[in-house]
């Protein structure tokens, strides 16, 4: 019998995002109340999640800005691509779903979006193209591009600097207001998440390793009846019935939302695959035996028979 | 229009091909001593853990803040 690693409740990922948003900031600590400690050094230790390091109270950098940091220096980032690699290859975008600040902000959208307009599935390449852009624009024009013009610096950035630095650059401030309002808009009007799904290149730095995630989400199709309520609770858009595809292990942030949604614990994040049984093999009752897999067999029963929820 | 489509169509062949279970674990481990061995360089090599422009605050003023 296979034993899986349950994955973390989903309950528990709003309490993860926020405590990983202030852990980000713990930086605050050198802000002393006899004055500003500049002496306290910043590490440059990298974090899976999307962080503004001009932040002052930023103690740890995001992977985009190092990259290009390094590209702009002419080195070669192997402390970066380990780090991206290490991580994509253990939780892969689990670190998208359960703990990046931006992944908090879209989750928050995503409560009020109207869902109306549904972008074509070719924006998704949009994020690989600003990953390969930032390098190159990096490279060539010397400066950290995608952070200065791209992204939502004003939030992680701009404002904790003018609350503790106490001078600020109105236009900057502005224009990356501009920036995450546009970002904002088009999650409003489109879905939540349309950053993670269009936009965002640490996103699609993870998902590359992420191919070959230990965490990964396991469909059972024993039980399944394709009610399709998995499909409607997905903030990423993907097909969670399609559990082994590429796209979906490009796609996927673990969040557990097709989890919770799925009336018949057919889905479950973790690293060991629920007990499918193989086209040859001869079902002879139903075992759960997954964590997550605790169901009343009358229940299931009453299900497969019926053929709705 | 027709190449349009054909690409569209080839792309998503290739987005929804089902990934062997087995190449995924194989190349897995590869992928992890890889990590760890660029982190190690990193380290020790291009000593990469202490960047001066990240400990001080001329990142943020270069960003024009």
């Amino acid at each position: 019998m296979v034993k899986a690693i349950k994955g973390l409740d989903p309950k528990f990922r709003l309490p993860a995002q926020a405590i990983t948003f202030g852990v980000h900031r713990l930086g605050i600590f050198r802000k002393m109340p006899e004055g500003w400690h500049a002496e306290i050094p910043r590490t440059s230790a990298v974090t899976p999640c999307l962080n503004c390091q001009a932040c002052e109270l930023a103690w740890m950098a995001c992977p985009i800005g190092m990259t290009q940091r390094y590209v702009i220096d002419k080195r070669f980032p192997f402390y970066v691509l380990g780090f991206l690699f290490l991580i994509g290859v253990t939780i892969g975008r689990w670190a998208c779903g359960w703990l990046c600040p931006m992944g908090l902000v879209m989750d928050i959208v995503n409560k009020g979006s109207i869902h109306k307009y549904k972008p074509p599935e070719w924006m998704r390449l949009i994020k690989y193209v600003y990953l390969g852009g930032l390098v190159v624009l990096a490279f060539f024009s010397g400066i950290i591009f995608f952070c200065r013009y791209l992204c939502f610096g004003a939030i992680l950035g701009i404002i904790p600097y003018w609350l503790t630095w106490e001078t600020i650059s109105w236009t900057w401030l502005f224009y990356h207001l501009g920036t995450f309002s546009f970002y904002l808009t088009f999650a409003y009007f489109t879905h939540g998440r349309a950053w993670c799904r269009y936009f965002c290149p640490l996103g699609a730095a993870l998902s590359l390793p992420g191919v070959f995630s230990m965490i990964k989400l396991h469909y059972n199709w024993m039980w399944c009846t394709k009610c399709g309520l998995c499909q409607k609770a997905c903030p990423m858009g993907i097909d969670p019935m399609k559990a082994s595809t590429l796209k979906n292990r490009l796609e996927c942030i673990k969040c557990g939302r097709c989890v919770d949604a799925c009336p018949n614990h057919c889905l479950a994040v973790g690293m060991a695959p629920l007990l499918t049984p193989g086209k040859d093999e001869k079902v002879t009752k139903r075992v759960p035996v997954n964590g997550a897999l605790k169901l009343p067999k009358e229940t299931l029963t009453e299900t497969r028979i019926n053929g709705r929820q | 229009m027709n190449v349009r489509k054909g690409l569209s169509a080839a792309v998503e062949r290739v987005r929804g091909a089902f990934v062997s279970e087995d190449l995924i674990i194989r190349l897995r481990w590869f992928l992890l001593l890889t990590a760890i061995l660029g982190i190690y360089i990193g380290f020790q090599v291009g000593d990469d853990w202490y960047v001066k422009e990240f400990a001080t605050y001329d990142w943020a003023r270069g960003l024009g803040y």
